[in-house]
């Protein structure tokens, strides 16, 4: 007779306790184990065996922490096709539909976001979550009137960090920065220590609007405080990288985007690094780190993926590849409507020296009455290049006044056209005189 | 041989613009969707006639009620730096319905709590022991970080709640919450520094405490939530095992080692009952929820709210509005009850409107669960069982309104002494099985130390299931029973905390 | 429209070009540990995707000409990989061990556009004192860094590995292949932990010399596999799935045991017929599949009291007592029959009837075309055929209420208990055909002329075969219960 033994594991016995109990544990110091999105992928697989659509969906959900944590887009599109998996088992889940909305944000398809979570908002009109995708898609696309009515009915419904940070955003492009700050505070102290990648982003965020006053020592607090949640969070470290650099502190700077590029090559970091080469005199350092970004926008192109309007806001910022700065910023301003699409259309405009339909869209950009220096700067120079000097003037200053260290390559240049401008006027009086 | 895979421009341009630009705006499609919100959020909720011997002793008319609530779940002791406390922007409140309507808004106390940073050049948050002089008061120069709170009781609401009876205890005196006990070195008497944390009012009898607490809850919660998978093929006890509360018989506690953050309020029943004397048969059963809520806010600051068509459960608070974020009344509702894709709205609505949620109760999967992984017959459905046990005063006929899923506790039952505390309440037998109830537990509100787990799988799986003294082999949690207020245990220190795992 | 040309240029470009299949900023890292006699070894592959090979390119090329000629390339591999297994801590029982390059490789396969991908490959290795100990390694490279993390460990025939956190086999070929499923996650490991110990690594099932055997050792696999698959349940799939599992049943049957030799036996010592043969199939088909199905709810309702590995030894003796009972009386009446003689012709009838006057027996010699053959004495008997059926069937296969319970316990029950029932169709067919090649070569037999009391005796010892089968069945069952 054939021997045997019983199984020992039933099919199914998940790892649950242990996972379970991870959960429960906040995030350490970086270690070498699993991280959150690591247990999270874990867990979610155990579950297939059952084939039921909500056991894909965890699983793309897990990859979407993932894809936050580790920066890495190609689990955006592992989420899209467990959510696919999911909707061919069961093509009304109702989970599934409301995640999808989500990842095809991450995937940069903005209107069929919007169209998903439109759907899943008319299955569900009392969940919280579709208004943070609807308001997403909205801010996307330019249409920040809806984007308002969305993330208000999210804060009527569950507020909370998700709410508070979509709120703040349209605080800030509205014109409110103090009111994104105290909704940002808010949101840091609801955040959990169990969910790190969330909580130091948010610092993050809010970092970045004290940097946008000027306030620096603030940000870099703000940073700082991202990184005792998620050490090397990549985000933290180019935000503080950034700060050093407006400090003048350009060897830490420069070591800080070093730390963030080795864990996520992006062409901001790159290319704000060779800002940073650049501005301490070594311009073979700068131009290796300007060539890598050529490469990337290379090697995209050889993909068909696009790095939007990071790419034609360097090529601009750079004065190189002028045509291509345009073209990509074009391609990008099909695809969104928001004010920054609409301001880096401008800038690539006026660098190609189309000054007129540069001046159009710098005008959209700042049709909200956002108070943001970059904005201001790009108006500016499309102004004194359209001859309206001191509307130009008004805008360089406005930029300065703003935030004198907007951009470590730019900040001089406006510094000395706002001087260039003022200085004739001072003649004539002089000369009056 | 590479497995080489195309991005096309039609399959959407990739996402590498994830980072945040440091020329720019924010990423802020990239805000976070998920939500932990461990401040909102309530772990358990206490109600009982106090246990300490002086209770215990005091005429009814003179006894007390405690009512607890916790808060920010899953405290690793050891979290440094940070550690743990309430959320300045939650609104925190326990909720009495005196009068069986089911609307607990009879009588109401809320807590509000403000964190001052008042040494912001410490360099940690909490400074002492070693060479520095330890934290033993709570107002010690070395916490840096003091968060405190007011109490405020609420009475006689009219006009939709926007014209209440407000009083704020304790002489408005701001209290101090106790921190996070952080290690022997730092805070080497904690229990008296704790002990600070309890504060009495003379005029009403009243006591209050906020701080960190150790979790009691004890659940073998990898076996239960994997599809009951407990660590003895059948879970059932025998008769013996089950009445002893000394020994957890086959499972493993995943809370060991864990803290909670409490709010413990200790009132006079005579301040809860609807004529405000000592509680009659009439009387003497009140329902109480907690809540807790986060302030409305509006996108544009000092914008009237845009487009309310339908506005959401609003809490007022004189001119200020809040919307609900988490309730709790009875234990394992909303994790066993209510299915994943109502959680949400659930935590939104009041307990008076349970009605629209009959069919869960009447439905209950939990006990279909049971059924299918051990084969044990459970009681037919429709369950109208559990819809009276949690949604109805005991002497309300099954098919009546109103339905709250409230706690309730009924005041004219004595105190257990703490010497005969049975973990299983009324349910509660000797070795041979002789029931040998103790009626001061839950469903007759609830104690701390109640095994709610075994009590809830029982009730849910019936007759058979409480035969057979089924549940999930953890009763008890290592600190016991604490005898006096707050009634909850010491919590872990965050050097030397421990959490014991299966098999130790 | 400018921006629609734009965009049909780069979908066609996209169609030809192709990228790194895991992104391309990825470092993907991979380690496979070795463990001998006296050493372990560690190959260890970078793969870098376009972005970060154009990044380490300035390391390659060291003087700085944009070209970059095979000394440099060489030097830098060489210090590469020196930096590498810096970076690389192995440890046996906490103890460092240092790590040599023993080799190292470079390769630049094109990646997207044809832009160049790197894949820089390590063979290292340090020698091992201890034979016993609890090993450790961690790979600090590139922390942080997205990609494919993999690490796996293996023994060799002179050291076993046990209790690894990490698996034998890899995913990725070496970072050659990677897989195409997009719900598969990139493993994100970097660490593993194991014992080692002297000897060969335990094979994972137990091995036996038979193939056959072997088969039927993993149809409780296969079958698993078939539950366990994540396809949906499409009529093809499940229609195959029957088919595998009758197959499978088929196989099973032609290992040793299953009363093979019980019914072949029995039916060579009765006049059986094809119908004999048919009937006693189906009466094990039904018995074996409702054996699973009691055992399987059995199992599931009372799992804390009755241990199913307790219960077998039991079944298996039951099954084998039946199979005694019957061959012992079917031996005992037969041996009466041909002992008393070759009284008749007329005695070819059932042993239970009288002698009879010749006058009745005249229905014609025909029916003696073998009357060579000594009277067998009992026509192949329903009931004996019923209970020989249900001893054959008795005794369920472990593996199929393996199969039954998994499929419960991943909720494809109707599925599960489909598959059981062919699996016993396929088990059944195979005796059946053995029973009715034996009736047919039955017949051949009674062409032969036999004679003489060999022939005689012949049921008997059939019946006395059946006997000892059933005897060998309840040793076993009682050496199992030994066990």
């Amino acid at each position: 007779m054939t021997l045997f033994s019983m199984p020992t594991s039933r099919p199914g016995r998940a790892l649950a306790a242990t996972l379970v109990l991870a959960g429960l544990l906040p995030a350490r110091a970086r270690s070498a184990g699993p991280s959150p999105a690591d247990r999270a992928i874990a867990a979610a697989e155990q579950k297939l065996a059952g084939n039921r659509p909500d056991a894909y969906v965890e699983l793309a959900t897990a990859f979407m922490r993932k894809s936050r944590e580790s920066a890495d887009p190609s689990y955006y599109a592992r989420a899209a096709a467990a959510l696919d998996r999911a909707l061919a088992l069961d093509s009304d889940d109702y989970d599934a539909l409301r995640t999808r909305a989500w990842v095809l944000l991450g995937q940069h398809d903005f209107r069929a976001a919007l169209a998903a979570a439109e759907r899943a908002r008319g299955l569900r009109p009392e969940d919280w979550w579709n208004y943070g995708t609807l308001a997403d898609a909205c801010v996307e696309l330019g249409d920040y009137e809806r984007a308002e009515v969305a993330a208000q009915r999210m804060l009527d419904l569950r507020p909370g960090l998700p709410a508070y940070t979509r709120a703040a955003f349209l605080r800030t492009v509205f014109g409110d920065r103090p009111g994104a700050i105290e909704l940002l505070a808010r949101a840091a102290r609801a955040g959990s220590p169990r969910d790190p990648e969330s909580l130091a982003w948010t610092l993050v965020y809010l970092g970045h609007e004290y940097f946008a006053t000027g306030k620096l020592a603030a940000a870099a607090a703000a940073y700082t405080r991202a990184l005792a949640v998620l050490p090397d969070h990549y985000l933290a470290l180019g935000s503080l990288a950034r700060v050093r650099a407006a400090e003048g502190r350009l060897d830490e700077a420069a070591a800080l985007y070093r730390q963030a590029v080795a864990r996520v090559p992006s062409p901001d970091l790159v290319s704000a690094l060779g800002d940073v080469h650049a501005a301490a005199g070594q311009a073979d350092e700068a131009e290796h780190e300007y060539a890598l970004v050529d490469y990337m926008g290379q090697v995209a192109e050889a993909t068909g993926t696009t790095y939007g309007r990071q790419l034609a806001l360097f090529y601009a910022d750079h004065d190189r590849r002028l045509p291509d700065a345009l073209r990509l910023a074009e391609q990008e301003a099909t695809m969104r409507g928001d004010i920054y699409t609409d301001d880096a259309l401008a800038w690539a405009l006026y660098k190609n020296g189309r000054p007129a339909p540069a001046a159009r869209a710098a005008h959209r950009a700042l049709r909200l009455g956002t108070e943001d220096a970059l904005l201001e700067y790009h108006a500016g120079l499309i102004a004194a290049a359209a001859h309206h000097p001191r509307r130009a003037a008004r805008h360089l200053r406005r930029a300065l006044g703003l935030n004198p260290y907007f951009d470590l390559r730019q900040a001089p240049i406006a510094r000395a056209r706002l001087a260039a401008l003022d200085a004739p006027a001072r003649i004539v009086l002089g000369g009056k005189e | 041989m590479h497995t080489r895979r195309r991005y096309t421009l039609a399959a959407a341009g990739l996402a590498l613009g994830l980072w945040a630009v440091p020329a720019g705006a924010a990423s802020h499609r990239e805000a976070p969707l998920m939500t932990l919100d461990p401040g909102a959020d309530i772990t358990d909720v206490y109600a009982f006639v106090s246990y300490d011997a002086d209770n215990v002793a005091r005429p009814l008319a003179e006894r007390r009620v405690t009512l607890i609530m916790n808060a920010v779940p899953g405290q690793e002791p050891g979290s440094g730096p940070n550690y743990f406390a309430f959320d300045d922007n939650v609104l925190y409140v326990l909720h009495v319905d005196n009068n069986r309507d089911g609307v607990a808004e009879d009588v109401s106390y809320e807590f509000e709590f403000n964190t001052q940073v008042e040494n912001p050049d410490q360099f940690l948050a909490t400074l002492g022991g070693g060479p520095l002089p330890p934290i033993d008061t709570l107002d010690a120069a070395g916490l840096s970080r003091k968060q405190r709170y007011t109490v405020t009781e609420v009475r006689n609401c009219r006009k939709g709640g926007r014209k209440c009876d407000r009083t704020v205890l304790f002489g408005g005196k701001a209290l101090l919450t106790v921190p996070s006990n952080i290690g022997p070195r730092t805070m080497p008497q904690y229990e008296a520094l704790a002990a600070q944390g309890i504060y009495t009012d003379p005029d009403t009898n009243i006591r209050v405490f906020a701080g960190q607490r150790a979790e009691t809850f004890a659940i073998d919660l990898g076996a239960v939530f994997d599809t009951l998978n407990l660590r003895r093929p059948l879970p059932a006890q025998s008769a013996a095992e089950d009445a002893d509360d000394t020994k957890n018989p086959f499972g493993f506690n995943n809370f060991s080692g864990f803290n909670v953050n409490t709010i413990a309020l200790e009132v006079p029943i005579t301040r809860l009952t609807k004529d405000g004397k000592a509680p009659t048969a009439e009387t003497g059963t009140i329902g109480m929820y907690a809540s807790t809520s986060r302030q409305k806010e509006t996108v544009r600051r000092g914008a009237p709210a845009i487009n309310p068509k339908k506005p959401p459960r609003e809490l007022l608070r004189g001119e200020k509005r809040f919307v609900q974020v988490s309730r709790m009344a009875n234990p394992l509702v909303n994790e066993l009850i209510i299915p994943i894709g109502n959680k949400d709205l659930w935590n939104a609505t009041e307990p008076e409107d349970e009605g629209l949620l009959l069919r869960f109760y009447q439905n209950l999967q939990v006990a279909d669960a049971l059924q299918a992984v051990s084969g044990v017959p459970v009681p037919p459905k429709p369950r109208d069982d559990i819809v009276h046990l949690l949604t109805q005063y005991a002497d309300q006929k099954v098919s009546d309104p109103p339905f709250a899923e409230l706690l309730r506790l009924d005041t004219t039952v004595d105190p257990t002494p703490v010497d005969k505390i049975r973990r299983l309440g009324p349910f509660a037998h000797d070795a041979d099985g002789k029931a040998t109830p103790d009626m001061a537990g839950f469903p007759n509100g609830r104690r701390p130390n109640d095994d709610v787990t075994d009590l809830v799988v029982r009730v849910a799986g019936g007759k058979n299931y409480i035969e057979n003294f089924v549940g999930d082999g953890v009763g008890i949690q290592e600190k016991g029973i604490t005898p006096a207020f707050p009634f909850l245990p010491t919590p872990y220190d965050g050097r030397d905390r421990k959490h014991l795992d299966p098999g130790e | 429209m400018k921006t629609a040309s734009l965009t049909l240029a780069m979908t066609l470009l996209a169609t030809v070009a192709r990228a790194h299949p895991l992104g391309n900023f990825t470092v993907n890292r991979y380690a496979a540990l070795r463990v001998e006699r006296g050493a372990i070894g560690v190959h260890y592959v970078v793969d870098m995707a376009e972005i970060p090979t154009f990044q380490e390119r300035k390391l390659i090329d060291a003087n700085g000409d944009q070209t970059i000629d095979a000394a440099e390339q060489e030097a830098y591999v060489a210090g590469r990989v020196a930096e590498l297994a810096r970076n690389l801590t192995l440890t046996v029982d906490g103890a460092a061990l240092a790590l040599d390059a023993d080799a190292h490789a470079l390769e630049q396969p094109p990646g997207a556009g044809g832009l160049p991908t790197l894949r820089l490959e390590a063979w290292l290795s340090a020698p091992l004192d201890p034979t016993r100990g609890a090993v450790a390694f961690a790979d600090r490279n590139f922390a942080g860094r997205p990609g494919w993390q993999e690490v796996v460990a293996e023994g060799s025939p002179g050291m076993a590995v046990t209790d690894s956190s990490v698996p034998r086999v890899d995913r990725s070929r070496a970072l050659r292949a990677y897989p195409a499923d997009q719900l598969q996650s990139p493993p994100q490991v970097t660490e593993a932990r194991f014992r080692i110990s002297p000897g060969a690594t335990p094979a994972p099932a137990a091995g036996s010399a038979s193939p056959v055997r072997i088969g039927a050792a993993r149809f409780s696999d296969r079958m698993t596999e078939l539950i366990a698959t994540r396809a949906p349940l499409g009529p093809w799939l499940v229609f195959t799935s029957l088919l595998v599992a009758a197959a499978l049943g088929a196989l099973h049957a032609l290992s040793p045991g299953h009363g093979k030799t019980v019914v072949g036996a029995y039916l060579v010592g009765t006049r059986g017929t094809a119908r004999h043969a048919l009937f006693l199939g189906l009466v094990v088909t039904a018995t074996h599949t409702l054996g699973v199905y009691l055992l399987g709810i059995l199992t599931l309702t009372a799992s804390a009291y009755v241990v199913p590995e307790r219960l077998f030894p039991w079944i298996t003796a039951v099954s084998g007592l039946i199979v005694l009972a019957i061959g012992a009386s079917l031996a005992a009446s037969r041996l009466q029959t041909a002992l008393a003689g070759h009284a008749g012709a007329h005695h070819h009838h059932a042993d239970n009837h009288t002698h009879l006057h010749p006058q009745d027996h005249h229905h014609g010699h025909d029916h003696h075309a073998h009357a060579h053959l000594p009277p067998d004495g009992t026509p192949a008997g329903w009931r004996s055929l019923l209970a020989l059926g249900v001893s054959g069937g008795l005794l369920p296969c472990p593996s199929a209420l393996v199969v039954m319970l998994g499929a419960i316990a991943l909720g494809r029950v109707a599925f599960g208990l489909l598959l059981i029932v062919a699996f016993s169709a396929g088990l059944a067919a195979v005796l059946t055909t053995v029973g009715l090649v034996l009736v047919y070569a039955r017949h051949l037999f009674d062409r032969l002329p036999l004679d003489g009391r060999l022939a005689r005796f012949a049921p008997v010892a059939s019946a006395l075969v059946i006997s000892l089968a059933g005897l060998v069945i309840v040793a076993q069952a009682i050496a199992q219960m030994g066990v």
